[in-house]
């Protein structure tokens, strides 16, 4: 039963999902644990790679292979200077290991995107095969971004979306085909100088995804993108904008796994989602980071009156990430939830959580987050729950459960709690604990060996969760867990 | 019976005009002049140099980012006082916050207390250029004194002047460290092994002063299975800031009980820091209430450092009018199979801001550790504020710890119940409030209660 987390293939159909992998040999299984996690780097053969460092030359040579307008550039560069004047945040992850001279902040992997999979170069290919893209996208997905580094060099869409009239593209395009757009909404959720981080993105960001959903129109199957990292000492910075129209709905749906390599890399995204009046947007990430990652993201949401924002988020793998999804609920009547999941492995920091801010009345919020600590792992929960001055029936709901595997690990809890308003009612709660022996000797009681009972627990425990994620997000998930619990990975 | 027949002194000693942080050393080294014991001296000058080596707390230190500074000059202070406090004997009065309710169902005056139903009174006035200092103890097994007097035996004093010498060692911001090189007179309680002590121990602190720094210190060392009650309370205003300190070593199975009524005026600027050492199998209950004060900032640290020990820590406060009271709770779980329990309530009006950061601590190796935080606050007023920070960092896997916190207002449902049952909307509103804070100041003792309820009516009178 345990081999078939061994497997790569990450997307199977979703009916035979359960079985095919079962099916594999011991020695199959083997050779697919080595490959496993994603762990294999192809030899770098970027078009374009700017110097390591980052300066208004590196800027300017980002900004000009982008064929960007001087707005966009300006931008950049006022970005730059607050990147520079900000000081790194003296709470969260130890992040002194950073050396931001030493990271190459753009590449560009192939001279332009293309739009069917035959044209992609060789190892792109050979790499999205192992994880499993194509079958995703036969998998009616409604569209694929695919990143490969730093630009996005697969695009498709559906037909039936693009007649719609849903924008489905990487930011750079949109710079250039819908500039309006783009000008009325980018940087207005998260502002160019909001924290170190951001403003580093907003100088050097490269690829991610624009989408734009119109009044009224409901995508109803999830809108996907790959985010990888390739090369070593890559910093990579995307940039991810979605605005909902009126009355729309949108699942925009991101997973990101990276290989194996031996110095740190930097990954900072600012994500921004716009909802506006009577829409709903749902954002799932599940992020598989290697162990050297530093993954430092700014995500926030501004939900208009009536609309809902829901972000699914789950972090596994990397060195430290720092991840608060936010939601500004701005208008009357919005609703705002954060599902999400940690699990730290050894030398492993989950600094994750949720920012909510309660801006107007009948808002209301769910937090709901779960953590494993394992083989010395840290695991973070730090969220905020604001609510303003003079709101009235304001309602926040916030539970937090932790689960310890062994001693070596450490699970801290900090969620801070703003109240400025009288008509509210906020309700927090946490707890940790480790996997119960009653539970234990149940399962085993049952005919289960102790790992195997363990993994159940986990699996039972994150159960909430996962049910939020499309089903092959949810089986990769499952997977990508099993493999932390055998200590396969790590 | 250990007789200290009932004494007083008053001492007045000419007004020291030294100020803040900087004449921290002549102050010391003129009490050494005033022929304060070497040792003593010593350690003040030990943290005077913790004090000197830091700096104000500043706002992005997580424990001070809500309460800033920037408004007060502490450097601008006056020392109240330079000498030291010597014991004399005189009859103490009963201290009028205490109150035992004739009939507490229906409340009906205080019945007369004696001074037989306390194990000692002790009454400290701060402020102006004297201390007044009054002691009436007359309990077996219980001491009190002041350091460096002879009241206290010297190897319980002992005990008591390694708590300060740790203290000092531990002592991680400039108010603590001030305070413990400052402090106008240390008290010291002591209880003797296998020694209960029955009846409550009083502590009436009388502050006064303008523009006056108040350096209060209690040391508290109860020995292997003893117990005591100490019941204190803090009244007085004029403009001073009380930067007060208290520490305690609970030892194996020993009790501590151990109520802080904290009343003065909402001028005043209070900072305090606590740290109290619960040992094995050991009992502590540490109840609080915050009442007055302009401006307040309290952390009560606790370590469960030895196997089976247990703690509870409650709190009560009541913001209002433009009152800053933020409350810090620690629990150190540092031994296995140790328990702890934290309870704040808070309520706020106005324009008053309240906050609450806790903090559940679990140390590699303190297994089967059962520990729960909880925050409740009430929130009656647009204006008004509360923050509620209650955070774990658990470092081993075999632990049972949660925390919880909810923040509301008054409920609609439980007025209008209250009000089918015949009550006016005010007299609902001050019966709910009143219950809300009930739960913990239920548990405090009898003698308190009266008054801390007198004081929460009286701000619940307009809501």
């Amino acid at each position: 039963m345990k081999k078939q987390w061994f497997s790569t293939n990450r997307i199977q159909n979703a009916a035979d999902s359960g079985t095919v992998a079962s099916t594999l040999g011991a020695e199959e299984a083997l050779k697919q644990q080595e490959d496993y996690k994603f762990g294999f780097a192809f030899p770098d053969a970027s078009v374009f790679k700017t110097g390591k460092g980052i300066n208004e030359s590196v800027v300017k040579s980002i900004s000009s292979h982008k064929n960007e307008p001087d707005w966009m550039l300006a931008y950049r560069l006022k970005s730059l200077e607050a990147f520079r004047e900000k000081s790194m945040p003296n709470w969260g992850g130890d992040l002194s290991g950073i050396d931001f001279e030493n990271i190459y902040y753009y590449a560009k992997p192939t001279q332009d995107a293309k739009t069917k999979w035959e044209e992609l170069p060789a190892d792109i290919l050979e790499t999205y095969r192992r994880l499993g893209l194509p079958e995703a996208e036969q998998k009616f997905l409604a569209g694929v971004g695919a990143q490969y580094d730093s630009e996005m060099v697969y695009h498709s869409i559906r037909k039936d979306l693009e007649d719609k009239g849903v924008i489905f593209t990487s930011p750079e395009e949109a710079v250039l085909k819908y500039p309006d757009l783009v000008k009325q909404y980018f940087g207005t959720v998260i502002p160019f100088n909001d924290n170190k981080f951001a403003a580093l993105n907003s100088a050097a960001w490269s690829g991610g995804s624009f989408v734009y959903v119109p009044k009224g129109v409901k995508v109803d199957i999830p809108i996907q993108a790959y985010f990888r990292i390739n090369s070593e000492n890559f910093g990579q910075f995307e940039r991810t904008l979605i605005i909902a129209d009126e009355d729309s709905f949108v699942h925009y749906v991101e997973g990101c796994t990276a290989p194996i390599y031996s110095s740190d890399s930097l990954h900072s995204a600012v994500v921004e989602i716009i909802a506006l009046k009577g829409s709903r947007v749902r954002y799932s990430t599940i992020q598989n980071w290697s162990n050297d990652v530093y993954n430092l993201v700014t995500k926030r949401a501004v939900a208009y009156e009536g609309a809902t924002v829901e972000w699914v988020d789950g972090n596994l793998g990397s060195k430290r990430t720092m991840k608060y999804p936010a939601i500004y609920l701005k208008g009357k009547g919005s609703h705002g939830e954060v599902l999400s999941i940690a699990f730290a492995s050894g030398g492993q920091e989950q600094d994750t959580g949720a920012k909510i801010v309660h801006l107007a009345d009948d808002t209301s919020s769910v937090v709901t987050a779960k953590s494993i600590s394992r083989s010395g792992g840290i695991s973070s929960y730090r969220g905020l729950v604001k609510v303003n001055p003079g709101l009235k029936n304001v309602r926040a709901h916030v539970v937090c459960d932790a689960l310890i595997l062994d001693p070596q690990s450490t699970s801290n809890t900090y969620p801070y709690m703003e109240i400025h308003a009288t008509d509210v009612s906020i309700e927090h709660e946490a707890r940790v604990s480790r996997i119960s022996e009653e539970q234990l000797f149940y399962l085993q009681t049952r005919g289960l060996d102790e790992t195997e009972a363990s993994m159940m627990i986990v699996n039972g425990f994150l159960d909430p969760l996962v049910k939020q994620l499309p089903m092959e997000y949810a089986m990769e998930l499952n997977r990508l867990i099993e493999l932390e619990m055998e200590g396969s990975v790590g | 019976m250990q007789s200290q027949d009932s004494a007083v002194k008053v001492e007045k000693i000419a007004s020291f005009t030294h100020q803040g942080i900087a004449a921290l050393d002549q102050l010391i080294a003129k009490r050494l002049g005033n022929g304060e014991d070497k040792l003593i001296n010593a350690l003040r000058s030990k943290a005077a140099l913790r004090a000197q080596q830091r700096a104000w707390p500043a706002a992005d230190e997580e424990e001070w980012r809500r309460s800033r500074l920037s408004a007060f000059d502490f450097d601008s202070l006056l020392y109240g006082y330079d000498g030291v406090a010597n014991l004399q004997s005189s009859d103490a009065l009963i201290p009028d916050f205490l109150c035992k309710p004739v009939d507490p169902l229906d409340f009906d005056g205080c019945a007369e207390l004696q001074s037989d139903d306390f194990s000692g009174m002790v009454k400290v006035k701060l402020g102006h250029s004297s201390v007044e200092y009054s002691l009436d103890v007359k309990s077996k097994g219980l001491y009190v004194g002041l350091l460096g007097d002879k009241s206290v035996p010297s190897a319980l004093a002992a005990k008591a002047l390694n708590i300060l010498e740790d203290m000092i060692a531990r002592s991680d911001n400039r108010f603590q460290s001030w305070n413990l090189a400052a402090y106008d007179l240390a008290l010291l309680v002591c209880v003797e092994k296998n020694q209960t002590i029955e009846k409550p121990l009083v502590i009436d602190w009388q502050l006064s002063g303008e523009d006056k720094v108040l350096h209060g210190l209690v040391i508290v060392v109860l020995e292997e299975s003893s117990s005591l009650t100490v019941l204190e309370h803090q009244s007085g205003s004029g403009g001073f800031l009380l930067n007060d300190g208290r520490y305690a070593n609970v030892a194996a199975n020993a009790q501590l009980n151990w109520n802080l009524v904290r009343n003065v005026g909402d001028e005043e600027v209070v900072v305090s820091h606590g740290h109290i050492v619960v040992e094995r199998d050991a009992r502590l209950k540490f109840a609080q209430s915050e009442l007055g004060g302009g401006w307040v900032k309290t952390r009560l640290a606790t370590d469960l450092a030895g196997e089976g020990a247990d703690v509870h820590l409650e709190g009560l406060y009541f913001g209002h009018g433009s009152q800053h009271v933020d409350l810090r709770t620690v629990q150190n779980h540092l031994a296995p199979r140790a328990s702890s329990r934290a309870l704040y309530k808070g309520v706020v009006r106005d324009e008053a801001r309240t906050i609450y950061q806790g903090l559940i601590f679990v140390a590699p190796g303190a297994n089967k550790t059962d520990a729960y935080l909880n925050n409740r606050n009430l929130v009656l007023n647009d204006g008004a504020r509360a923050d509620s920070i209650p955070t774990l960092e658990i470092r081993t896997d075999d632990v049972k710890c949660s925390h919880g916190s909810t923040t509301s207002k008054l409920l609609d449902e439980h007025l209008f119940y209250l009000q089918n049952r015949g009550f006016s909307v005010k007299d609902a509103k001050a019966m709910l409030i009143e219950a809300f804070l009930g739960q913990v100041s239920g548990s405090m003792s009898e003698l308190v209660q009266t008054k801390i309820q007198a004081v929460v009516l009286g701000r619940v009178e307009d809501v």
